[in-house]
């Protein structure tokens, strides 16, 4: 029997503020449940950050090589459309496929809805609207913008529109769906819950102070304005944990809905996150587009296998797509491994990468390191314990020829493409 | 294609030759073969002419594993 899958993407969940993962507050206790007796991926790595990056790979098992801080960009929607994405494939493979994120840079714009029968982005299929949208909240145009705009994004979260919608705002709609459909079924749910600004119902607050919700707005915007680099003292920096904390309690909230309303199918669950968050590591705050642990080790599970394990190897999300093809018994198009049949031999890191202006920002993570090469410097360290190792030449030879492999690949690619695109353009093929 | 050439068989996904298929009308070529050979001809020209004067040496993974393992980087 085909299985019904459901994909949940929450945006910027940390893995390290997850209870199964060893955190200390109950952030997460639906997901500690489906951890428990499912699969756990302790080392799952974003492919890209932030979340057009990292979601372009998910769901076409390819590294997204747009410039995300772009914006608008052709060539940054080129990355998934050009490319067969896993609704596509599940979708040829017969089953019904669903898709709703109220995220724009996950949004039908960049062509995130290809394959889905049905897509919700909230976001009217024109232009203007959707880069209103994403000027409102994402773009830098906001930092340094008028009073008038910062007032606007309070009362747009107050009133809930537009793209900041808690996500009981829009669970009929999955609901209405599901009633609707045949299975088997694909449906993927982006979550946007622990993505700043920080604002739980109160019912969901449990470490924060209703204060601390008004105040965060005054923070989120200071973020903005200072390029995500605001110099906040250790108080706020707490107050800020609190409200992060508690909205990932009330994501959680939504996965036990789900979970719950769809028992009856049979579905597994796949449940990760898209990028993490940075609280004043590396000097700064947000997800800006970068390959730090902080913003790389994300939180995976998979549930409803009736068997459970852990996996210490690192895996990237980008293999998700893979995972999912096989998982449906759907034809694969992607390179890269099942993660649930993963062998001994397995390869013992994954890449991590993102294109800031064009050029490359790429970490190398296994188990127990993370090799990071910017804008020409490169780093080592011990993501087990936080620090910060000085490299012996030895050691970053090592690492560097893992990046070295993965940046010729990668080239190659880029070359066939280029190659390709030069006999559409001169009327070839 | 030339009969006179040595030719080797090599599998396709089903899928990318039903594609293929689909082209031919707008084409000269009868076979999927010909359309096939073509584009890598045309496209590996590109790709051999754009890394020619890279600095490309062969990278053998498990020599990269074994290294990183050496080093006490990876448990196993």
């Amino acid at each position: 029997m085909s299985r019904n899958v459901v994909l949940v993407t929450y945006d910027s969940l940390r893995a390290d503020h997850c209870g199964f993962m060893g955190y200390e507050r109950d952030t997460t206790p639906t997901l500690d449940r489906l951890a428990h007796d499912g699969v756990v991926f302790e080392n799952a790595v974003a492919s890209g950050v932030p979340t057009i990056a990292s979601m372009t790979a998910v769901m076409t098992g390819n590294y997204s090589l747009a410039s995300p801080e772009i914006g608008f960009d052709e060539a940054q929607c080129k990355q998934v459309t050009q490319r067969p994405t896993i609704a596509e494939v599940v979708s040829e493979a017969g089953y019904a496929t669903g898709g709703l994120s109220p995220n724009p840079p996950a949004s039908s714009y960049f062509g995130f809805d290809e394959g889905f029968d049905w897509f919700e982005d909230f976001l009217a299929a024109d232009r203007g609207v959707l880069e209103r949208a994403w000027n409102r909240v994402f773009e830098r145009s906001i930092a340094g913008g008028s009073a008038t705009r910062y007032l606007r994004l309070a009362r747009n979260v107050v009133r809930r529109e537009e793209v900041l919608r808690p996500w009981e705002d829009y669970y009929d709609h999955i609901t209405e769906w599901r009633e609707a459909v045949e299975e088997p079924y694909f449906l993927w749910i982006l979550v946007l819950e622990p993505h700043h600004p920080w604002v739980p119902p109160s019912s969901s607050q449990r470490w924060s102070s209703r204060w601390d919700k008004y105040r965060s707005f005054r923070h989120y915007w200071e973020m903005l304005n200072s390029g995500w680099e605001p110099e906040f003292d250790g108080t706020v920096r707490e107050r800020m944990i609190d409200l992060y904390d508690d909205s990932i309690r009330h994501g959680d909230s939504f996965l036990e809905q789900l979970w719950t309303d769809l028992q009856a199918d049979e579905p597994v669950f796949i449940v990760h996150s898209d990028h993490g968050e940075e609280f004043s590591e590396n000097g700064r705050y947000g997800h800006q587009p970068d390959v730090t642990e902080e913003l790389i080790h994300v939180p995976l599970v998979v549930w409803g296998l009736e068997e459970s394990w852990r996996v210490e190897t690192p895996v990237g999300l980008r293999e998700l797509a893979p995972t999912i093809a096989e998982l449906t018994g759907s034809p694969c198009p992607f390179a890269g491994r099942d993660l649930l049949s993963l062998d001994d031999d397995t390869r013992p890191w994954v890449v991590s990468k993102v294109f800031v202006g064009g050029k490359r920002r790429a970490a190398v993570r296994t188990a127990t390191h993370e090799f990071r090469r910017r804008n020409g410097r490169t780093e080592l360290v011990d993501v087990t314990s936080g620090s910060c190792e000085s490299i012996g030449n030895e050691s970053a030879a090592a690492f560097a020829t893992a990046l070295d492999r993965h940046v010729a690949a990668e080239r190659e690619k880029e070359a066939v493409r280029s190659g390709g695109e030069r006999l559409i353009v001169e009327g070839r093929v | 294609m030339d009969s006179y050439e040595a030719d080797r068989t090599i599998k396709l996904p089903e899928r990318i030759v039903a594609r293929v298929e689909d082209r031919l009308p707008r084409t000269e070529w009868d076979e999927p073969e010909e359309y096939i050979t073509y584009v890598l001809e045309e496209v590996l020209y590109q790709v051999e002419k754009e890394t020619e004067n890279d600095d490309f040496e062969p990278i053998d993974e498990r020599e990269v594993k074994s290294r990183l393992k050496s080093l006490g980087y990876l448990n196993e």
